[in-house]
């Protein structure tokens, strides 16, 4: 193409030629760069309404969520409270497990124990019934006596008809404990 | 054309490249009478003329190839190309300060022709490497037989491009590459199908070009001072009249009646004879000393004094070589698909512009 130019001048040519090359591909580059954020802008705008959306909607999840744990806690405390009270109600009466014990330990041979039911009736008075099976009757009756001599127990009554049968016995005594 | 070249061009149509990197350059003709300049934009059936102009150049501003008056010259420059609005271009070379010369080179390695060349640079022309610039043409057919390749180097000295280089410079244009007139006419209009080998004739005012062009490499070069001011002044001195009398009379040789055609013609008769007598030369040079197989198949005339009526039978080196007037927008485009703002007489002194605007 360059026939006959000396060297330094088709040197200053190709140099001319490539920083026109390259001013055309950095135009054209802009040209791409300028199309392309135009053409991402709607999807930007999109995407920033959708991102304030989520922001708000997260913002109001984590408010109902927090309202919904403060109603939980509350239920929580006031369930702990009334349990707490409940049991307040109860510290100062006498332990089941020691009326159960007593009547136990009045316990004579021939005597099997079925159940035991104990009704309170204030901080220190409860009605007892005492269940259970005798090989005799006069096992029963000393394990009445026992039981009626225990300071703890009053009125401790064994129905007669309990006394119809002379072996296997089944019994019910109902006493009135005081401690 | 090869497959590539033509995808390249297919390519190219439909895919132009910006008007910013394509480096739109004219042809640009310095000649010692004037300066022409032409320059092509693709259209849609073709090239078409976008932009054209010439200006007369005073006499002694440019003597036989050499700038004498380097600012009159960049002034006229300035101002032509300015108003066209070009500012690059492929200019045109003298023939008188040119070096032609055919060499085999073992390669068809561009590096390595280029090494050979320099070498064997000084056996041919009065310059060292250091005072030339060159290039080269590779004759298409290899030498038979030796496996070599043969160029046709032109070589011009570094001084005379640079002489050339600062007044273009200087008028603003950006030179692209600098061609020797031969090599720009034969772009113009040896046909590029089947390229012939052809004797071209280029009549200008002051001289003439005789170029022999084979298979589209231009071959010989000389350079006669015989121009159409000779035929001008003859007729000038026959009839009596002024240069411009005389040189509307010549140009409407042919258009008058037979009569004073005849008068025209017997007057010019003597100055034409000398241009023959050198073409016979060529002719003769060719016919002993050309290549071989391949002889002159016919002489194409060019420059607007080719146009004297009867020019082209008289100066012909051998009835049975047709010699032709040039078409020289026969590489351009179709006249058929286009008409150019250039009349035919017109652009046949704009033949070297046309075929460096084409390259």
């Amino acid at each position: 193409m360059h026939s006959l130019l000396p060297e330094r001048y088709i040197a200053s040519l190709r140099l001319n030629y490539r920083m026109r090359l390259g001013a055309t591909a950095l135009f054209f580059l802009s040209v791409a760069v300028a199309i392309g954020v135009v053409a991402l802008l709607p999807s930007y705008i999109l995407s920033r309404g959708q991102e304030t959306k989520a922001a708000e909607d997260l913002a109001l999840l984590q408010k109902t969520s927090h309202s919904q744990d403060a109603n939980q806690a509350e239920a929580s405390i006031k369930t702990t409270k009334a349990l707490i009270t409940a049991f307040e109600g109860h510290q100062d009466t006498v332990p089941l497990s020691l009326i159960i014990e007593t009547v136990v330990l009045q316990r004579k041979p021939g005597i099997s124990i079925t159940s035991v039911q104990v009704k309170r009736s204030g901080m220190t008075d409860a009605a007892l019934n005492v269940a259970g099976v005798a090989t005799s009757r006069d096992a029963l009756l000393t394990f009445q006596k026992s039981l009626a001599k225990d300071p703890h127990f009053s009125k401790v009554d064994l129905p007669i008809s309990d006394l119809a049968k002379t072996k296997d016995i089944r019994f019910n005594i109902t006493a009135v404990a005081k401690w | 054309m090869t497959g590539t070249t033509m995808f390249t061009r297919a390519f190219f149509k439909f895919f132009p490249p910006p008007v910013y990197l394509e480096t739109r350059h004219g042809g640009l003709h310095i000649s010692d009478d004037a300066v022409r300049i032409i320059q092509f934009v693709q259209g849609l059936k073709g090239l078409e003329v976008r932009k054209h102009g010439m200006r007369a150049l005073p006499r002694g501003v440019v003597d036989a190839g050499f700038i004498k008056d380097e600012k009159a010259l960049g002034t006229i420059l300035k101002e032509l190309v300015t108003e066209l609005g070009i500012t690059s271009v492929t200019a045109s070379l003298p023939e008188e300060k040119m070096y032609l010369f055919k060499l085999d080179v073992p390669s068809l390695n561009e590096k390595e022709i280029r090494q050979t060349i320099e070498f064997k640079l000084e056996e041919n022309v009065p310059l060292s490497p250091a005072d030339a610039v060159f290039y080269f043409d590779i004759v298409p057919s290899p030498v038979a037989g030796s496996g070599k390749h043969t160029v046709m180097v032109s070589v011009a000295p570094r001084k005379v491009i640079d002489t050339y280089l600062s007044v273009l410079t200087g008028a603003g244009l950006t030179v692209t590459s600098f061609e020797v007139e031969a090599r720009a006419l034969a772009r113009a209009f040896v046909p590029k199908s089947a390229p012939d080998c052809e004797l071209i004739v280029n009549v200008m005012n002051h001289k003439t070009g005789l170029y022999i062009v084979s298979g589209g490499v231009v071959s010989f070069t000389s350079t006669v001072l015989w121009g159409g001011a000779l035929v001008t002044e003859a007729i000038a001195k026959e009839f009596g009249k002024t240069p411009e009398e005389a040189e509307l009379l010549k140009r409407n040789a042919g258009y008058h009646d037979a009569q004073d055609t005849k008068k025209v013609l017997t007057a010019v008769a003597g100055t034409v004879g000398v241009l023959q007598k050198e073409i016979e030369k060529v002719y003769s040079y060719w016919v002993e000393n050309g290549e071989e197989g391949k002889p002159i198949d016919r002489v194409v005339l060019c420059g607007s004094d080719s146009l004297l009526v009867g020019l082209a039978s008289h100066v012909t080196p051998n009835p049975e070589i047709p010699t032709i007037v040039a078409d020289t927008w026969m590489n351009a485009f179709s006249k058929d698909a286009y008409i150019p703002p250039i009349s035919h007489d017109e652009s046949l002194d704009y033949a070297v512009a046309i075929g460096l605007a084409l390259s």
